[in-house]
């Protein structure tokens, strides 16, 4: 009896233990990759904060996203991303009817995970599984079931390509949820998959010892919390300029807090790797959602990094309805120097729109173009 | 003979009812003040829209509670006054509900009566619920009105009396034990969208919190206020048991937390979910506040009216040696 009551506790805890520490499977990095076609001038809108629940009225909802979308030219962007917290006390008929939408636009879009997304009348695996049945989502989670051996389950990338030559990179990465009841950071082996997207179809291994502006093509960087190096960039620029919002080629409109989001037990940090590979130009972040920034960070490096708080773009949960709409990433094929010598990989607009308003043409708070 | 077979026949019946009702309002309660939630978080926007919903979800709890306080009610007077409350509150409800549901179809949804979002034919199916809840309220309140002979009536069925206080606490302790049920209930999803957590072992135990707090109402309702002895014995040996199963639980979890830091923001956000928007560690606050800590009230309680109850007994022989 003892003898069975032994084993039976040893078999417990070793499904326990099992359970904690499988860390899931390694897939190979071509598993997270979508390929796209490379034009001139690629856009990309950056949608941020939906919150869509069961209190949203998504035919209003839908109407509004679609003008949005065409916010910046009146033509449907290129890329769509879906930049964390689309969903907040939703069910699965929210989640449906808004994949739905998003397919019906034509346009591929992305999907990142915000802290809000898994708060919902759906099994913890929904979202995922409708990503990856939607026909123009990107969204690659090469498990079905989200049991690869990277933590959280939006991490994976876009390569654009014109016939064989890799023009830019989409990067999105899962920024989770919460530790500690805390915000969560971007963990350890996030951070070596983000590496391995970087040297993807590189040419290289492994990081080389020296790396050039031009070793790795250029990317964008979409998470959804920010990472405290936001707080450090709006502070300096506060401190600086206490009475401007927009200062020589940056913008910062800061009205909350900053909730960044930091694990004591990570070691490696995203935005030094951005620095040492010098590909990513800019970091998109939501959750937020009265703060928009366009600031460059260089922290200890030399590779300054585009830290963008993009727009909330809807009516859900709290807002302002003046800063309310979508950023846009116009993607250059080559760089160029601006009026303040500063070297640019993409032009970026802010651009409000109301709800109730009749036309798509919104209002131009931001745009890097002019410099 | 046949008075036994009856009186087996109306406990089952009773049994039956009440499990009935009890995982209707569980299901119910859980949905209801999810969907009433997004409201806070919207500023108040949407009330219009959730306060329907919100109504109409709590009243299979309304109805558990009355029931309950009807079977415990001591005199048929205040099980006369229960349905006249009872009635009223549902034809208010009800009414409220179909006026506030016309405001929503005219203001919002162009008078469509299926725009889906909360539930695939909402608002169709709150208008139908409400006509029937209206219907049952009407025709609870006729019942009564026609039995108007017994409002005063003092004639007891040999329940033990529950002070107005007691009723209340029980109601609230019923209406967060159908919440935890349901919400236990709703881990089911899982399995119905063909998903197996990779957290399983460690979601386990804090489900069987959720459903402990449901046994523990069944013990209290069932035992606790019985005059019997063998009852309140039989019902100390359970909040034992009941307690021990709860602490074995809570370390399970805790022990968990240890294996996997992450398991509950993983896997048990929806469950925790007001706790993580004001970022606090109300998860495990709410397991022990709600499953240890009645527990342990339980068991003083029982041990108090077991103490009280053996007390009279001795009283009552000595009187009789008297």
């Amino acid at each position: 009896m003892k003898t069975k009551q032994f084993v039976s506790i040893g078999a417990f805890v070793s499904l326990l233990c099992s359970c904690a520490t499988s860390g899931g499977v390694r897939y190979d990095i071509e598993e997270y990759k979508t390929d796209l076609e490379w034009k001139e001038g690629f856009t990309v809108c950056q949608l941020n904060d939906l919150h869509l629940s069961t209190l949203s009225n998504l035919d209003e909802e839908f109407e509004y996203y679609g003008k949005l979308v065409k916010a910046n030219d009146g033509k449907l962007p290129d890329f769509i991303v879906l930049n964390g917290d689309a969903f907040m006390d939703a069910n699965q008929r929210i989640v449906d009817r808004t994949v739905a939408f998003f397919d019906s636009l034509g346009v591929p879009f992305a999907f990142t995970y915000g802290n809000h997304d898994t708060q919902g009348f759906y099994s913890d695996n929904y979202i995922n599984k409708k990503m990856l049945e939607s026909e123009k989502s990107v969204y690659k989670n090469p498990n079905s079931q989200g049991r690869d051996d990277v933590f959280g389950n939006s991490n994976y990338f876009v390569n654009l390509k014109a016939g064989n030559d890799l023009k830019w990179k989409l990067i999105f990465m899962d920024s989770n949820s919460y530790y500690d009841w805390d915000y969560d950071a971007i963990h350890d082996d996030q951070v070596e998959w983000y590496e391995r997207a970087i040297l993807e179809s590189s040419g290289h291994d492994s990081k080389p010892a020296l790396v050039e502006d031009d070793t790795f093509v250029k990317s964008l960087l979409f998470f959804h919390i920010p990472t405290p190096e936001f707080e450090t960039a709006i502070t300096a620029f506060k401190n600086n300029y206490p009475d401007d919002k927009i200062n020589e080629d940056q913008y910062c409109d800061v009205r909350e807090s900053i909730s960044s989001g930091v694990n004591k037990h990570m070691n490696k940090n995203i935005i030094d790797t951005i620095q040492e590979y010098r590909s990513t130009v800019s970091i998109g972040v939501a959750h937020d959602h009265i703060n928009n920034t366009d600031l460059r960070y260089l922290g200890d490096g030399d590779w300054p990094v585009h830290l963008i708080y993009g727009m909330k773009s809807s009516q859900g949960i709290y807002h302002n309805k003046d800063i309310m709409g979508a950023a846009f990433y116009t993607l250059l094929s080559s760089k160029r120097v601006n009026s303040f010598t500063n070297d640019v990989y993409f032009d970026l607009k802010f651009v409000s729109l109301q709800y109730n308003q009749e036309s798509s043409e919104g209002v131009t708070l931001w745009s890097t173009s002019n410099y | 003979m046949v008075d036994e077979q009856l009186l087996k026949k109306t406990k089952a019946t009773k049994i039956v009812v009440f499990t009935l009702l009890f995982l209707v309002a569980s299901i119910a309660t859980f949905y209801g003040t999810r969907l009433t939630l997004p409201i806070i978080t919207h500023y108040g926007r949407g009330t219009l829209t959730a306060l329907p919903a919100t109504f109409t979800f709590a009243i299979p709890l309304f109805t558990l509670i009355v029931l309950w306080q009807y079977s415990q009610t001591d005199t048929i007077g205040k099980r006369w006054r229960l349905n006249l409350i009872y009635s009223i509150v549902t034809i208010t409800v009800a009414t409220f509900n179909l006026i506030d549901l016309m405001l929503v179809l005219g203001l919002l949804y162009d008078w469509n009566l299926i725009v889906g979002v909360m539930t695939p034919i909402y608002p169709l199916d709150l208008i139908l619920f409400n006509l029937i809840i209206l219907a049952v309220g009407f025709a609870s309140l006729f019942f009564t009105i026609a039995n108007k002979k017994f409002k005063g009536s003092l004639e007891t069925e040999g329940r033990v009396n529950i002070s107005r206080g007691k009723h209340v606490l029980a109601g609230f302790f019923i209406a967060f034990a159908t919440y935890f049920f349901g919400e236990a209930l709703f881990g089911v999803i899982d399995i119905f969208e063909g998903f197996v957590d990779p957290n399983i072992v460690l979601v386990i135990p804090v489900y069987l919190a959720f459903l402990m707090l449901a046994v523990e109402a069944v013990v209290y309702v069932v035992y606790l206020y019985s005059p019997k002895e063998s009852k309140l014995k039989r019902g100390l040996i359970g909040v034992i048991t009941l307690l021990s199963i709860s602490v074995l639980l809570f370390v399970w979890i805790v022990i968990g937390l240890t294996f996997n830091p992450y398991y509950f923001s993983e896997s048990l956000q929806q469950e925790f979910a007001i706790g993580y928007s004001l970022k606090m560690p109300i998860g495990l606050f709410i397991i022990a506040a709600w499953v240890v800590i009645p527990s342990i009230v339980a068991l003083i309680k029982f041990i108090l009216r077991l103490n009280k109850s053996k007390k009279e007994l001795k009283e009552l022989e000595q009187n009789e040696q008297e």
